[in-house]
C-alpha cells in the first residue's frame, strides 16, 4: 500500500470522525476535532516517518572493525554506508559482513574505505590494499604497545629491550628473568618509552617477563619476552700492537675467555714482545684469519710486503680494524688515506656512551683520541651520545676496514661492566669480521596462536616442531622461490598452541616463540593499528559528497500519537459520563 | 450380561487400547530424548528430561483413558448400523426422554446385549512407525554425539586410577611436630609430609599405607635412612630436625607411593637475640665533673625468648704503658616488656664504688643469650666507654689538645746483646759488684724480651702482660731482628703500632701455647728456632745471675741459630704484592739485549665450573636426556652457595623421576636459571652475503679494477 493510499484513507477516516464528532456535539468539541486531525497526522508520521537529506561521501564504505568505541560510532554520519566486521557489538540496522571481501562484493560501488576502530585483521588487509582512504583508530588499551626485543642474541652479551607503554603515566617497567628475579627496571619517560638491558646467559631459550607497574605499584600489563641465545662461533683474531695498554689487557682477557682463537703480538721493546699463539702476516695466515686488529705503532712497524698482503687479504674478505692509540704520523695517515680514511688532528674530547652501551645515567666518561676520521663511504661503528662517530667502517671489496678512535673502553671493564665491555667488542668484531657465517632462517618476530607466521630462508624438508613434539613439514610457497634460487623461500605456519616452537633445518634447531591468544593484547592491538595505518593510501579519486534521504526515527511520533489518542479517549469518556442518555441512543 | 455391563466392557477395552496406542507412540520418543539429554548435558540432564517425559506420558495416558459418553456413542453408531445412529440414547437418563426416545432406548439396549462389536481404535501403524523412526534417529544422534571437553576429563581419571592401581597410596598421614621445649611453641600435627618447623624440633611420622608394605623407611637426601617401625596398621618414625632436608618414603614389599617425590622439611633457625642500646647514645662519653653514676640501658628481643644477660665491665686506670685493667661481670635481670621475648635492661654504675679516677675509662658491653639448646645464641653489644680524660700533659705546653705521652720501647738485637755483654766484661774491672750485676741483669731483661719475641713465632704465649694481645711491656721487633744493628739501637715506636706482623699471628692465628699448631714455620726451621730459644734461656739465666762471661757462648750460639733461621726465606710472613726478581745490576742501563726473549702464552681461559648446570639446562629444553647424576652431585657440592639448593634438588628429582612431565622440566629450568653462569660474550662471524650481495660486491671489485 503506497503512502498516498494510506494518506487518503487516513484523511477520509479523519473527515468522517470529525464530521460525526462535530455533529454529535458535546463539550470541547473543537478540541476533540482538532485532536482527531492531529492523531491522524501523527499516525501517518508513524507509518511513513519524515526524512531529511543527509550528506555522505559517495562511494565510501565505512568499515567498523573490532574495538570501535561508541564515541567513534556516534561521530559517523548517519547517511554513510556502514558495514560491521565480525567481533564488534554493532546495533541492529548496521549491515554485518563476515569479512571485508564480502562487504566489497555486496557494495560494488565502494571505491574508498574508511576504517574505524582497532584496525583490519590480517585476513582483510589484502582485500583493503589500495582502497583505504582514512583510518580512525580507537584509543589503544593500557599496556605495552611497542616492543623492540631481539629475536636472538649471542651468549653472554648484553641485550636490550626497548618499547613504549600506553596509558600509564608515572609508571615503571621491570624485566624479570625466568626465575622471577628483577634483572632490570626503570621509570617510564614522558612518552611512556623505556629501554632495558640485561646480560644473556648460555645458549638456549628463556622466557623473560616484562611487567608494567603503575604509580601505586599495581601490575598493569605482563608481557612475556622470549629470548633465544645462540652460542656463536669462535673468531680467529690477529692482534698487533706497538705497546701494551689497558685496552689490550681487557680485550685479550675477554677474547681468551670467549674462545676467540687469538694470535697476538704486543711489542714491548725492540725485538721483544708479549705474544700469544704464533702470529704470522703472510697470505696463508691472513686467508685463515677473520679479523686483524692493528694499532698505528704496529702499523708503522709493518713492512711493505706485509701491508700489501694485508690489503689484498682485506679485498678477499678479511676484516681489519685500525686502532688509534695516539697522534698519527703523516706517513701512517697517508697509508690509511689509501684505505679510505682521511685522518686529521683534532682536539681530544670527553664523551658519554650511555646510549650506545644501553646504560642510563651511568656517568661514565670516555675519551676520544685527538683525531678526526672522515671517509666518504663509511658507516658508523660506534657513536657517542652526542652523535659524533667514534669508530667507522667501510667496505673494501669483500672485506671491511674500520677505524677505532675511542681511547678507553676499558673503563667499562674496570667499572664492573665486563659484560657490556665484551658486548661492545663482540659487536665490533661481528661487524668487521670475515663473512663466513651461513645464512640463518628468518623466523617470525611476533608469532601468535591462530595467526599466520612466516618463515623465510628455509629449504625443502624443513619442519616446525612444537613443544609437544608434533612436527609439521613446511610447504614452500612457490611464489617466493621461483626456479632454483631458494634463498628467500618462505612458508607459512599457523601455530595451534602457544609456547616454544623450533624450525628444524638441516639438523639444526632454530627456536621461536608463539604467543598465546590472550597474551600481550595491547601489543597485538597496536600491531593491528600499525598494519592498518600502513594500508592508508590516497585512492585515485576524491570522495564526492552526496546527499541521501534519511528517515527520522518512528518512536517519537508513535509516543506523540499514543499521547494524543489517550487524551482523546479521556475526553470521550468525560463526554459519555456527562451525557449518559446520549450514550444509550448512540448504542442503539 | 446386561446392556450396562456390556457397555462398560466396551468402554474399558477401548480405553485400554487408547492408552496402549498413546504409550506406544510416546514412550520411544521420551526414551530417546532422555538418552540424548543424558549424552549432551550429562546424567542429571537425562534424568530431568526423563522425569518431564514421565509427567507428560502420565498426562497423555490419563487423557487417553477418559472416554466420554459422546465418544462411545459415536463409535457405536459408526461400528454397527443396528444402533440406528441413536446410540447416544443409551447414555441418556430415561426420565427425561420422550416416549418415542424411551422406546428406541429399550430397543437399543436389547440389541446391545447381542451385539458383538469391537470399539477399540485400530493400531495406528504409521504413527507408531514414525515415532519409532524418530526415536531411532534420536538414539543415533545421541550415540554419535561427541563432546571432547567433557570426554577428556572422563578418561583422565580413568587413566589416573589405572596408574594408581600399581602404586601405594597414603591412607593416612600424620606428622607430629614437637618444637624444642625452650621455644615455648605448642606441638602440632600436620596432615602432610612437608613441614616447616623450628630447628631442633622432634618430628614423628605416623603413616598408613595401602597396600601394606613389609618395611618402610624415610630416606633423607643426604643418604641417611630412617626406618619406620610398624605399629598395627601404622608405620611410625622419629627424627630431630637439625637442618632443612629433603626425604622420600621408601617402601619394601609394596609398589612405590603414588606421589613419589622428595618431600621437604624446612628448619627455621633460632635467630640470635637483637640488641638495641638505649643509653648511652654514643659509644664514647666523657666524664662530667661531679658525675657519680653512669646509666646503661638496652632493649633486647629474641624470637623465642631471652635467657641470661650480663654486663661486662672493664675499668682501666693509668696512662701510657702503665695501664691497669680491672674486669668484672655483672649479671643483669631485665624488665620484661612483652613476655620473655622482649626485655629491657637497665643498670646504673656507681662510679665512686668502681673507683674510676682521672685518666681512667669504664668500658661496658652487654652480652645477651637466648634459650637455644644445646648452645645458646649470644649477641654482644658494642663497647660503650666512659672516659675521664687524663690531665693535659705538662710537656705539651703550647700544643693544643691532649698529647699522648709514649715512651719508646728499647730493645736489643741478639748481636747487640753480645756487644753489650762484651763491653760489660771489658768494663768489669772499673765497676763495682752491684752495678755490674745491675747492668748484667738489664742485658738479661733485653735477652728475655728478645726470647719472647722469637717465642711468639713458635706459638708461645708472651709473658707478663695483663690481657688481650697488647704488647705493653715486651716491645717487639720481628723484621729487623738479628740484623746488623751495631750502628744503631732500634728506637721502636709505640707498642700499639709495633711488630704488627707478630700481632697478626697472635690475633688471627690463635696458636697460643701450642707449638705444634704454629704452622707459620716449617718443621726444621721450628727446630732451629727452638734451639735458639733454648740458648737464649741459658744466656738470660747467666746474665741475670751476673755472669755475662758464662752467658756469652750461649748468646753467640743463639745468634748463630737466629742467623740460620733468617737465611731460610720461610721465616718471613708472606708479603702481599709484587715481588720482582732482583735486577741484574751489572747489565742495568748497559744497553745489553742478549737473552731478551718474548713472553709467550701467558693467557689462559677462565675455568668453567658451572658447565654441568648449563648442560642440564640446555638438555631440559631440547628434550634430551640430561646427565642427572652429574647435576645432582654438582648441586650437592655447591649446596652452600646455591640459593634454595633444596628446592632445586627436589625439582631435579621430580623431573628425573617423570621424564614425560613437561611442567616439571620447565619448573626445574626456571629454578636453574640463577645458577647458570654468564659466559664471556660470544663472538660470531658476519653472515655471508647472499648471491645478489656477492654479485654486487664482485661487480664493485671489477669496476675498481677496471678503473685502476
Amino acid at each position: 500500500m503506497t503512502s498516498s493510499t494510506v494518506a487518503l484513507l487516513l484523511v477520509l477516516a479523519a473527515l468522517v470522525g470529525t464530521v460525526r464528532t462535530w455533529r454529535r456535539g458535546g463539550p470541547r468539541r473543537v478540541m476533540r476535532v482538532t485532536l482527531q486531525l492531529v492523531a491522524a497526522a501523527l499516525l501517518y508520521a508513524v507509518l511513513f516517518p519524515p526524512a531529511t537529506r543527509e550528506q555522505f561521501a559517495a562511494g565510501e564504505l565505512v568499515v567498523l572493525t573490532p574495538g570501535t568505541t561508541t564515541e567513534q560510532r556516534a561521530a559517523l554520519s548517519p547517511a554513510s554506508t556502514l558495514v560491521a566486521l565480525p567481533g564488534i557489538d554493532a546495533p541492529g540496522g548496521i549491515e554485518r559482513v563476515p569479512d571485508l571481501g564480502t562487504a566489497l562484493r555486496s557494495h560494488p560501488d565502494a571505491r574508498r574505505l574508511h576504517i574505524v576502530g582497532g584496525g583490519l585483521p590480517a585476513r582483510d588487509r589484502d582485500a583493503a590494499r589500495g582502497l583505504v582512504a582514512r583510518f580512525d583508530a580507537a584509543p589503544l588499551p593500557r599496556g605495552v604497545v611497542e616492543l623492540d626485543a631481539p629475536t636472538a642474541v649471542r651468549a653472554g652479551s648484553v641485550w636490550r629491550l626497548a618499547g613504549r607503554v600506553e596509558g600509564v603515566g608515572d609508571g615503571r617497567v621491570e624485566l624479570r628473568d625466568p626465575a622471577g628475579a628483577v634483572v632490570a627496571g626503570m621509570a617510564l619517560d614522558g612518552d611512556g618509552r623505556f629501554t632495558l638491558s640485561a646480560p644473556a646467559k648460555g645458549a638456549g631459550e628463556a622466557l623473560f617477563a616484562l611487567r608494567v607497574l603503575d604509580r601505586d605499584g599495581t601490575p598493569v600489563d605482563d608481557v612475556p619476552v622470549p629470548l633465544v641465545t645462540r652460542a656463536g662461533a669462535p673468531l680467529r683474531l690477529l692482534l698487533l700492537a706497538g705497546a701494551p695498554d689497558p685496552e689490550l689487557k681487557y680485550l685479550r682477557r675477554w677474547a681468551v675467555d670467549a674462545g676467540v682463537q687469538l694470535d697476538s703480538r704486543l711489542a714491548l721493546t725492540e725485538g721483544v714482545a708479549l705474544t700469544e699463539g704464533a702470529l704470522a702476516l703472510d697470505a696463508a695466515a691472513l686467508a685463515k684469519a677473520d679479523l686483524v686488529l692493528v694499532d698505528e705503532r704496529a702499523w708503522a712497524a709493518l713492512g711493505t710486503t706485509q701491508k700489501a698482503a694485508l690489503t689484498a687479504a682485506v679485498r678477499d674478505g678479511l676484516g681489519l680494524l685500525l686502532r688509534v692509540t695516539g697522534p698519527l704520523p703523516p706517513a701512517i695517515a697517508s697509508d690509511w688515506a689509501a684505505l679510505g680514511f682521511r685522518v686529521q688532528a683534532q682536539e681530544p674530547a670527553n664523551l658519554a656512551l650511555d646510549h650506545a652501551l644501553g646504560l642510563s645515567g651511568s656517568g661514565f666518561v670516555f675519551a676520544r683520541h685527538a683525531i678526526d676520521v672522515q671517509a666518504d663511504d663509511a658507516a658508523p661503528l660506534l657513536r657517542a651520545d652526542d652523535g659524533a662517530p667514534l669508530a667507522l667502517w667501510r667496505a673494501q671489496a669483500q672485506g671491511r676496514i674500520g677505524v677505532w678512535a675511542l681511547a678507553d673502553a676499558w673503563r667499562l671493564a674496570l667499572a664492573g661492566e665486563r659484560a657490556r665491555y665484551a658486548t661492545l667488542w663482540s659487536d665490533t668484531l661481528a661487524t668487521l669480521s670475515r663473512a663466513r657465517a651461513a645464512a640463518t632462517p628468518q623466523l617470525p618476530r611476533e608469532a601468535r596462536v591462530d595467526e599466520r607466521a612466516i618463515l623465510c630462508g628455509i629449504a625443502t624438508g624443513d619442519r616446525v616442531e612444537t613443544a609437544q613434539g608434533t612436527s609439521v613439514a613446511m610447504l614452500i610457497d612457490p611464489i617466493t622461490a621461483p626456479g632454483a634460487t631458494a634463498a628467500h623461500a618462505c612458508a607459512a605456519y599457523w601455530p595451534a598452541k602457544a609456547g616454544w616452537h623450533a624450525l628444524v633445518s638441516g639438523g639444526q634447531r632454530w627456536p621461536f616463540h608463539v604467543r598465546a591468544d590472550d597474551e600481550a593484547k595491547p601489543l597485538a592491538a597496536a600491531a593491528n593499528q600499525q598494519a592498518t595505518r600502513a594500508l592508508v593510501a590516497a585512492p585515485g579519486e576524491r570522495a564526492e559528497l552526496a546527499t541521501r534521504p534519511m528517515s527520522w526515527p518512528r518512536w517519537p511520533f508513535f509516543l506523540a500519537w499514543l499521547a494524543v489518542i489517550a487524551l482523546l479517549w479521556w475526553l470521550e469518556r468525560q463526554r459519555v459520563a456527562l451525557a449518559p442518555a446520549d450514550d444509550t441512543s448512540d448504542a442503539a | 450380561m446386561n446392556a450396562d455391563t456390556h457397555l462398560a466392557a466396551l468402554r474399558s477395552a477401548a480405553a485400554r487400547r487408547r492408552v496402549a496406542i498413546a504409550l506406544l507412540c510416546a514412550v520411544p520418543l521420551a526414551l530417546a530424548l532422555a538418552a540424548l539429554a543424558a549424552r549432551v548435558g550429562g546424567i542429571w540432564a537425562g534424568a530431568l528430561v526423563a522425569a518431564c517425559a514421565a509427567v507428560v506420558l502420565g498426562g497423555l495416558a490419563r487423557r487417553a483413558w477418559r472416554i466420554d459418553a459422546a465418544w462411545l456413542a459415536r463409535r457405536l453408531d459408526a461400528a454397527s448400523p443396528c444402533m440406528d445412529d441413536s446410540a447416544a440414547l443409551l447414555f441418556a437418563e430415561s426420565a427425561q426422554l420422550s416416549n418415542l426416545e424411551r422406546l428406541q432406548q429399550a430397543r437399543l439396549r436389547s440389541r446391545l446385549t447381542d451385539l458383538d462389536v469391537d470399539l477399540r481404535p485400530p493400531w495406528p501403524r504409521r504413527a507408531i512407525a514414525a515415532s519409532a523412526c524418530a526415536a531411532l534417529a534420536l538414539f543415533v544422534v545421541a550415540a554419535l554425539w561427541t563432546s571432547p571437553p567433557r570426554l577428556a576429563p572422563a578418561t583422565e581419571p580413568a587413566a589416573r586410577t589405572a596408574a594408581t592401581a600399581s602404586a601405594t597410596t597414603l591412607a593416612q598421614v600424620e606428622l607430629a611436630i614437637a618444637p624444642p621445649a625452650y621455644t615455648g611453641l605448642p606441638a602440632r600435627r600436620e596432615a602432610s609430609l612437608e613441614a616447616k618447623a623450628p630447628e631442633g624440633a622432634r618430628l614423628r611420622w605416623r603413616l598408613r599405607f595401602a597396600p601394606q608394605p613389609t618395611a618402610a623407611a624415610l630416606v633423607l637426601h643426604d643418604g641417611h635412612r630412617l626406618a619406620l617401625a610398624r605399629d598395627g596398621d601404622d608405620w611410625s618414625g622419629e627424627h630431630t630436625l637439625t637442618a632443612s632436608t629433603l626425604y622420600r618414603v621408601a617402601l619394601d614389599g609394596a609398589p612405590a607411593l603414588a606421589d613419589d617425590r622428595l618431600f621437604r622439611l624446612d628448619a627455621r633457625a633460632d635467630q640470635p637475640p637483637e640488641l638495641r642500646v638505649l643509653a648511652p647514645e654514643h659509644t664514647l662519653s666523657l666524664f662530667e665533673p661531679g658525675q657519680q653514676s653512669w646509666t646503661f640501658a638496652a632493649e633486647a628481643s629474641d624470637d623465642y625468648g631471652l635467657g641470661a644477660a650480663e654486663l661486662l665491665l672493664t675499668l682501666t686506670q693509668g696512662t701510657g704503658e702503665n695501664i691497669a685493667f680491672k674486669e668484672q661481670t655483672i649479671a643483669l635481670a631485665g624488665e620484661p616488656l612483652d613476655g620473655p621475648r622482649r626485655i629491657r635492661y637497665r643498670h646504673t654504675l656507681d662510679l665512686g664504688a668502681l673507683g674510676l679516677a682521672q685518666g681512667g675509662d669504664v668500658i661496658v658491653r652487654l652480652v645477651v643469650h637466648d634459650n637455644r639448646q644445646p648452645k645458646p645464641n649470644t649477641t654482644r653489644s658494642a663497647s660503650f666507654i666512659l672516659r675521664w680524660p687524663a690531665e693535659p700533659s705538662s710537656d705539651s705546653a703550647g700544643l693544643e689538645g691532649i698529647v699522648q705521652k709514649t715512651l719508646p720501647a728499647y730493645f736489643r738485637s741478639q748481636r747487640q746483646i753480645i756487644i753489650d755483654s762484651e763491653a760489660l766484661l771489658t768494663e768489669r774491672a772499673t765497676l763495682d759488684e752491684a752495678k755490674f750485676l745491675a747492668r748484667s741483669d738489664a742485658i738479661g731483661v733485653d735477652q728475655k724480651i728478645l726470647r719472647l719475641r722469637y717465642g711468639q713465632f713458635l706459638g708461645e704465649e708472651s709473658e707478663g702482660h695483663g690481657g688481650g694481645h697488647g704488647h705493653a711491656d715486651d716491645a717487639a721487633h720481628a723484621d729487623d731482628d738479628g740484623h746488623d744493628h751495631s750502628a744503631h739501637d732500634d728506637a721502636a715506636p709505640a707498642p700499639t703500632g709495633f711488630g704488627q706482623a707478630g700481632d697478626v699471628v697472635a690475633e688471627y692465628g690463635h696458636v697460643h701455647d701450642i707449638a705444634e699448631a704454629a704452622t707459620l714455620l716449617d718443621a726444621d726451621i721450628r727446630a732451629i728456632l727452638k734451639s735458639a730459644l733454648a740458648e737464649m734461656w741459658q744466656a738470660e739465666l747467666h746474665l741475670r745471675q751476673g755472669h755475662p762471661d758464662l752467658a756469652l757462648p750461649y748468646e753467640q750460639r743463639a745468634l748463630e741459630f737466629v742467623k740460620q733461621v733468617q737465611q731460610s726465606t720461610r721465616i718471613y710472613l708472606a708479603r702481599v704484592g709484587l715481588e720482582l726478581p732482583a735486577p741484574d745490576e751489572t747489565r742495568r742501563l748497559s744497553g745489553e739485549r742478549k737473552d731478551l726473549i718474548d713472553r709467550v702464552g701467558s693467557l689462559t681461559a677462565a675455568a668453567d665450573d658451572e658447565r654441568t648446570i648449563a648442560q642440564l639446562w640446555q638438555a631440559l629444553a631440547d628434550g634430551g636426556t640430561p646427565d642427572w647424576a652429574a647435576a645432582t652431585s654438582w648441586l650437592r657440592a655447591h649446596q652452600a652457595r646455591t640459593p634454595d639448593a633444596l628446592g632445586v634438588l627436589a625439582a631435579l628429582d621430580a623431573a628425573q623421576r617423570d621424564p614425560a612431565c613437561a611442567d616439571c622440566r620447565a619448573r626445574l629450568r626456571d629454578l636453574l636459571w640463577p645458577l647458570l653462569p654468564t659466559p664471556a660474550a660470544a663472538t660470531a662471524p658476519r653472515a655471508a652475503p647472499d648471491a645478489a650481495g656477492r654479485a654486487y660486491l664482485d661487480a664493485l671489485r671489477e669496476a675498481a679494477k677496471g678503473a685502476g
